[in-house]
């Protein structure tokens, strides 16, 4: 379960203080497969920023399972992160020099897995999300689509116990984009586990179990389907 | 391993810049080995050519003669030669009795293009004993006519010095020197009519450009010198050390005498050549700091260029001392590659230096440098500084990378991911 209390995150912009969360208080049930949705600036990806142990806060506490994040220093938030999150990006964020498979590896190789179980569970997953025989294109090879697949199977190689999408498929055409949401549902599902992710597109909503809606840095709807 | 494969995967990312970057730092290797193999080089040519032409192992010189040796006075003269050759031949050393003075060559318009004078430095030679000593009569560096005949008024002269006086085998002049004094007798202005029988051209420019030889009985007579002589040139014995050597012939010399050393005798030389070496440590240096600079900007382009990929790493949970790492080894490998091309290139250009040297001459002809060399100079092997540089080659870029990864790993991570 990942239980957020009173969270406040501001930034500073030039002389001025912009108050990007104010006072967030959700919790979020493992397994739930979470939008988070609202206009630019309303603080979506903030927040995932905050649950993803990548951004600070200013006040509140965030915890995952039974470990309460906000207090962990800088190393102890990456072995975290390395351990236990999956992240998927806007923009794919590949390493362009790395293949398919490498890049899926690269979570594993930062655990130190064995190279025997790597390949195992690298071909597993990306038989998985669609992606079976494409192992060694690099990206550049790859299309849009692909290359979310490549992001999503690296984010879920290492069974996390949490996800977190930033708007996954702001860069793909709706059916792509259905795809993938197609995908993360299966995973979801099967894995169990759990999913976050911003957006404010209608059709990525309609897939989620869960919205929240954020609006000038505050929840102002929880909806459960 | 890990870190290894990704890093040698980036450095294939941009293969031209790699390479370029690499070259750069492989150009400036290369110029250190090569200015290092010239440099010292002509340092060691430069040595054994003022040993074998001007100074042999050392001198033995009266006390006084030392501390005028740049005036090359006629006083103070070693008025026992016989018995201090002697001395020095009994441990084992070679000897070469030498008169060297300062003076005046005056020649006229009979013998030559156009009548003048310059000053010259007279060396009255024994060519017997010369010869076991100094390298200079030796047939291979005659380049026109004979040597000296003695008792004859014969002269040898350097070819710089025929060049610009016009002189040739043949020509007649005068020698303006002040004969020897003695007591109250303060000596007279002598001149000596001497036919030139001989050119030679050796290795040294001064002995080319100011030098004339004279038969050394010739200049006894002229000179009023009585069987005395200014110095006593040797030859150490083979595996003799000049420390020991001083030690030993010190401990036999009369008062008022003393043995000094080539690096004593020509202090003056030896501090412009290593000022010389220093000026161009600066200038290596300058060429160092040029390849530095473009390893610097490689690396901060290629952290600017990857900052989302960067933020990425960092999100999933690659600690900054991995990225430190990975950033560290990326520079090595730039600098291995540099390193690499920078010895072979050095190297490879290094040999024909060894072999056959540059012609130096026409530059060396009009410049004095105060190198002992007019015309080839030589590079030499020095593994020592191909090590350091190929050791620096690597350390280099290692160590620039330090600060632009430090900028990487400051920057928060959601800025790095959106490319703020």
């Amino acid at each position: 379960m990942i239980k957020i209390k009173d969270v406040v995150k501001n930034y500073q912009s030039g002389d001025t203080v912009v108050r990007a969360l104010k006072s967030v208080s959700l919790e979020i049930e493992s397994g739930e497969f979470t939008a988070i949705a609202g206009p630019s600036g309303s603080g979506k990806t903030t927040l995932l920023n905050i649950i993803g142990c990548i951004d600070s806060l200013n006040n509140g506490t965030v915890s995952i399972g039974d470990q309460e994040i906000t207090s962990m220093s800088k190393k102890d938030k990456s072995l975290f992160r390395r351990k236990n999150l999956g992240f998927i990006f806007q923009s794919y964020n590949l390493i362009p020099v790395l293949t398919a498979y490498e890049n899926v590896a690269f979570p594993l190789n930062l655990l130190n897995i064995p190279d025997k179980e790597i390949k195992e569970r690298v071909m597993n997953i990306l038989k998985e999300v669609g992606l079976e025989g494409m192992e060694h294109r690099v990206p550049a090879h790859l299309s849009g689509g692909q290359q979310q697949r490549v992001s999503i199977a690296r984010a879920l190689v290492k069974n996390p116990t949490l996800v977190l999408a930033d708007e996954p498929t702001a860069n793909l055409d709706s059916h792509t984009g259905k795809d993938i949401l197609n995908i993360m549902v299966d995973m979801n599902k099967k894995y169990k586990t759990t999913f976050i992710f911003s957006t404010h597109d209608q059709m990525v909503m309609d897939y989620a179990r869960r919205l929240l809606h954020l609006h000038d840095g505050e929840v102002i709807k929880d909806e459960r389907r | 391993m890990f870190l290894l494969k990704l890093a040698f995967k980036n450095l294939t990312r941009h293969k031209r810049r790699t390479i370029i970057t690499s070259l750069s730092l492989a150009f400036g290797l290369m110029i250190y080995i090569l200015m290092d193999s010239l440099l010292i080089g002509a340092l060691e040519q430069s040595n054994i050519t003022l040993i074998g032409t001007e100074t042999g192992h050392g001198r033995i010189l009266t006390d006084e003669a030392f501390k005028d040796i740049k005036f090359l006075p006629i006083s103070n003269r070693i008025e026992d030669p016989d018995g201090i050759t002697k001395i020095a031949e009994g441990l084992g050393a070679k000897v070469s009795r030498r008169v060297v003075i300062n003076g005046e060559m005056i020649y006229t318009d009979d013998y030559f293009p156009k009548a003048g004078s310059t000053p010259i430095m007279l060396t009255a030679v024994d060519l017997d004993s010369d010869n076991n000593v100094f390298k200079v009569f030796n047939k291979d560096y005659l380049v026109d006519g004979r040597f000296m005949t003695p008792g004859e008024n014969d002269v040898v002269i350097g070819s710089w010095l025929a060049e610009d006086i016009g002189a040739k085998v043949g020509s007649i002049f005068t020698l303006s020197v002040r004969t020897a004094s003695e007591g109250d007798d303060p000596g007279f202005n002598q001149t000596i009519d001497v036919t030139v029988v001989g050119i030679i051209r050796v290795e040294s420019p001064m002995v080319n450009r100011r030098v004339v030889y004279l038969p050394l009985d010739v200049a006894d007579y002229y000179l009023d010198l009585k069987g005395s002589v200014t110095e006593l040139d040797l030859l150490m014995p083979f595996g003799d050390n000049l420390e020991s050597f001083n030690k030993k012939i010190e401990a036999k010399l009369p008062p008022g005498l003393g043995f000094y050393s080539w690096r004593e005798i020509a202090a003056d030389y030896l501090a412009l050549t290593e000022a010389k070496s220093g000026g161009s440590s600066v200038l290596i240096l300058l060429i160092i700091i040029i390849a530095t600079v473009g390893v610097t900007n490689t690396m901060l382009m290629t952290i600017n260029e990857r900052q989302k990929e960067l933020g990425m790493m960092r999100a999933l949970g690659m600690s900054d001392n991995s990225i430190r790492r990975e950033f560290i080894l990326e520079a090595a490998g730039i600098g291995l590659i540099g390193a690499l091309f920078g010895v072979l290139f050095g190297c490879l250009t290094n040999i024909p230096l060894v072999n056959s040297g540059i012609d130096y001459s026409s530059y060396l002809r009009d410049a004095d440098m105060g190198y002992r060399i007019s015309t080839y100079i030589k590079g030499v092997w020095n593994f020592r500084t191909i090590l350091f540089a190929f050791i620096v080659g690597i350390l280099i870029p290692i160590f620039v990378a330090i600060i632009p990864t430090k900028k990487a790993i400051k920057m928060s991570i959601p800025d790095c991911i959106n490319g703020r």
